[in-house]
């Protein structure tokens, strides 16, 4: 029935994206039994004499634009003000964030707010060092950790402690992301439906199923026994968070996924910075991805198996066959080559493409008001634009990830820039 | 809010002329298409009508979710088929991929609005029972709202020390008055009686009608004695009605109990408590 070697590569590529979207359908069923789990009204919750000293960390490099909402969003938390300080690393900024912070500061005398600024010498060696630096001047027994462009909910930082006060196994306890400026144009609204999808499908499927989750960087909980055992961030790690996420689950604790906490972040408003922003990801989680490999074949790695396993699937399988099954489709097109099992291939692509509309929308509903009509046509359009841009970005950002490995270049702040 | 249960309307309206159109159109692909030559086409159905029920009773996101496994393991079923046994891959195929998310979906979608507008209807059903604090014959303040007025007077009597008084005014021999009159010319007596309750008193007496207890009240602030002299007027005007179609009404010689009561703040007692010691005035009154 094969007849040749075209036959089996073709099987090859046709296998390996039906395991991709068979695996992204076990983490969508996931991610719905998370969100049903998460309606209820069974919540956890710490009375208000038992809650933790906790230190807020914000690291900042040229972020003027952003900082001030930021830090006074989150110095009006809903969170026992005694019971909390903020920690703004403003590190080897060259624009005016250290006169508005001050200025924030003097408006809030009595508030806990330390302000850390930073030259280019102890400084300006990437955000896993603004942490450190912050870290070591910290006092709480939690440390919660935003970016310089969120704006958290009120309730946010609350719900982070109470579900790791609630979960003595939950090294970190992480919380949502969504997209402010998701009403700025196509790109942000794509950005939107991504983050949606991403918090759903990956991080709520993923806990759900495997008590698996990564740090997404902004609104999360560590303990700080786990930070101090770790000794800090991986100043190596570009992308720190993914790097923190492995290193605490070998120590044995899981990250949770605590819904009911959500911060609101500004995401890229142009395709250039968005393009920036992605190949410093694409390139971290490759960098994770190799000094984490050996542990593939480690059976005390735990669920981080997983993760290893599923971004090699995603990175290596379903990039190489959708390779493979493109180059056999021009040659074949062009008469070099003659296959006898290409009539499956619309089919196939019929499927990926409603599989992915259907579990955009899933995720869309579980957010209220975001399942309208207008997200509909962005869904539809989304899938030959904006993830084709993605498939662009991760042989990019492989490139680009070789070529520093091979010219050993030195890792700086990639910082995304604001609107 | 009135907008906003017009626009659900008309989505349902607009759901329905849908779901009928995918109906046709599903009747149509099964015909010209001669599905029904192949069994399987039937389950297929089957399948559909599940969606719509799982559709219509849960929500879009569990819908979807039913969706996602019926596309995922429908068309990994027939690109097996397609791969090892060399089954054609024909638009029937197509159709029922996307068939069956539509027909869940759509039911999904009007289930929702549906349940959106019973919640709207009983929300505001309750609320509406909640604000009729007037009553629509008499144009006085409803039982309703007795309470609550009485609330806020007690602690108008607390802060600024004014006496405050509580009238019940209650139809002499009621039952037997009904009985004779009948329900309507009943009502007419009470309508009377509460006009002049209206006109006699002061605009900022707060004047009320209790219906389930078939009695007027009267919150009032006055000085001290005061309310005793309002009693008596209010006794001699009632009897005094002129009923003047109604002879039956005037040959009864209509006659009010009336009990008061004075509120102490420092007695502390609840509002319930006020009004039960002005009830127990009226039976002094005889």
């Amino acid at each position: 029935m094969l007849q040749n070697i075209y036959d089996y590569l073709l099987l090859w590529s046709l296998f390996s994206i039906w395991l991709v979207m068979l695996i992204n359908n076990v983490l969508v069923t996931g991610g719905f039994i998370c969100y049903l789990k998460h309606t209820g009204k069974n919540k956890p919750v710490v009375p208000e004499e038992d809650l933790p000293f906790v230190s807020v960390l914000i690291p900042a490099h040229n972020e003027a634009k952003v900082i001030g909402k930021t830090v006074e969003a989150i110095l009006d938390a809903d969170y026992a003000k005694d019971k909390y300080e903020i920690i703004v690393i403003n590190d080897n900024s060259s624009d005016n964030s250290a006169e508005i912070l001050e200025r924030i500061k003097a408006n809030h005398p009595g508030r806990m707010l330390t302000i850390i600024n930073t030259d280019n010498i102890i400084g300006g060696k990437g955000k896993s060092n603004a942490l450190n630096i912050g870290l070591a001047q910290s006092k709480g027994s939690f440390i919660a950790i935003y970016d310089a462009d969120n704006t958290p909910e009120k309730s946010a930082l609350r719900e982070l402690v109470y579900a790791i006060m609630n979960d003595p196994k939950a090294g970190a306890v992480i919380g949502k992301f969504r997209c402010r400026n998701r009403n700025r144009n196509l790109l942000t609204r794509f950005i939107n439906i991504e983050g949606i999808y991403f918090q759903w499908m990956a991080q709520a499927g993923r806990w759900q199923l495997m008590k698996l989750c990564t740090i997404p960087g902004t609104n999360f909980i560590i303990r700080r026994s786990i930070l101090d055992e770790l000794g800090g961030w991986d100043t190596q790690a570009i992308t720190e968070d993914t790097e923190i996420s492995f290193r605490i689950y070998r120590l044995g604790y899981h990250i949770r996924f605590c819904p009911y906490s959500a911060s609101w972040e500004q995401e890229p408003e142009t395709l250039a910075v968005w393009f920036k922003q992605r190949k410093r990801w694409v390139k971290g989680n490759y960098y994770v991805l190799i000094k984490n490999f050996k542990y593939l074949f480690d059976p005390d790695a735990g669920p981080v198996r997983f993760d290893l396993i599923y971004y090699s699937a995603v990175y290596v399988l379903f990039l190489s066959s959708s390779v493979i099954s493109d180059l056999i489709f021009i040659l074949g097109f062009g008469g070099f080559i003659q296959t006898t099992i290409l009539g499956y291939s619309l089919l196939l692509w019929v499927m990926a493409y409603l599989l992915f509309l259907l579990s955009v929308f899933i995720a869309l509903s579980t957010e209220k008001g975001e399942l309208r009509l207008s997200r509909v046509f962005t869904a539809m359009i989304m899938y030959f634009t904006y993830c084709k841009l993605w498939s662009i970005i991760t042989v990019v950002g492989l490139a680009s990830y070789t070529a520093d490995f091979i010219l050993k270049r030195k890792i700086t702040w990639y910082k995304t820039e604001r609107f | 809010m009135v907008k906003l249960d017009k626009s659900i309307l008309k989505r349902i309206d607009l759901v329905n002329i849908f779901i009928i159109t995918m109906f046709f159109g599903l009747i149509m692909v099964f015909s010209y298409l001669k599905l029904d030559a192949n069994p399987g086409s039937i389950f297929l159905v089957f399948l559909v009508m599940v969606g719509t029920i799982v559709g219509y009773y849960t929500n879009i996101t569990a819908s979807l979710l039913y969706s996602i496994m019926f596309v995922f393991l429908y068309a990994s079923f027939q690109i097996y088929l397609n791969v090892a046994k060399r089954v054609p891959i024909g638009g029937d195929v197509y159709f029922w991929m996307l068939a069956v998310p539509l027909f869940t979906i759509m039911f999904a979608y009007y289930g929702t609005l549906i349940r959106d507008l019973q919640e709207k209807n009983s929300s505001l059903m309750k609320e509406n029972e909640e604000l009729v604090m007037i009553d629509k014959d008499t144009g006085l303040l409803s039982s309703q709202a007795f309470f609550k007025e009485l609330q806020v007077y007690m602690k108008i009597n607390e802060r600024f020390n004014i006496d405050l008084y509580l009238m019940l005014i209650k139809v002499k021999y009621e039952n037997e008055v009904i009985r004779i009159l009948g329900e309507s010319k009943y009502n007419k007596m009470v309508n009377e009686i509460s006009k002049v309750i209206s006109s006699m008193l002061r605009e900022e007496d707060r004047k009320l009608i209790l219906r389930d207890a078939n009695m007027f009240a009267v919150i009032l602030l006055s000085n001290k004695g005061g309310a005793k002299s309002i009693k008596e007027r209010l006794k001699g005007q009632i009897q005094n009605i002129d009923f003047k179609d109604d002879a039956v009404i005037n040959n009864l010689n209509l006659e009010v109990m009336v009990g008061v009561a004075q509120y102490h703040s420092e007695e502390k007692c609840s509002p319930y408590e006020f009004f039960k010691k002005a009830e127990r005035d009226l039976e002094y009154d005889v």
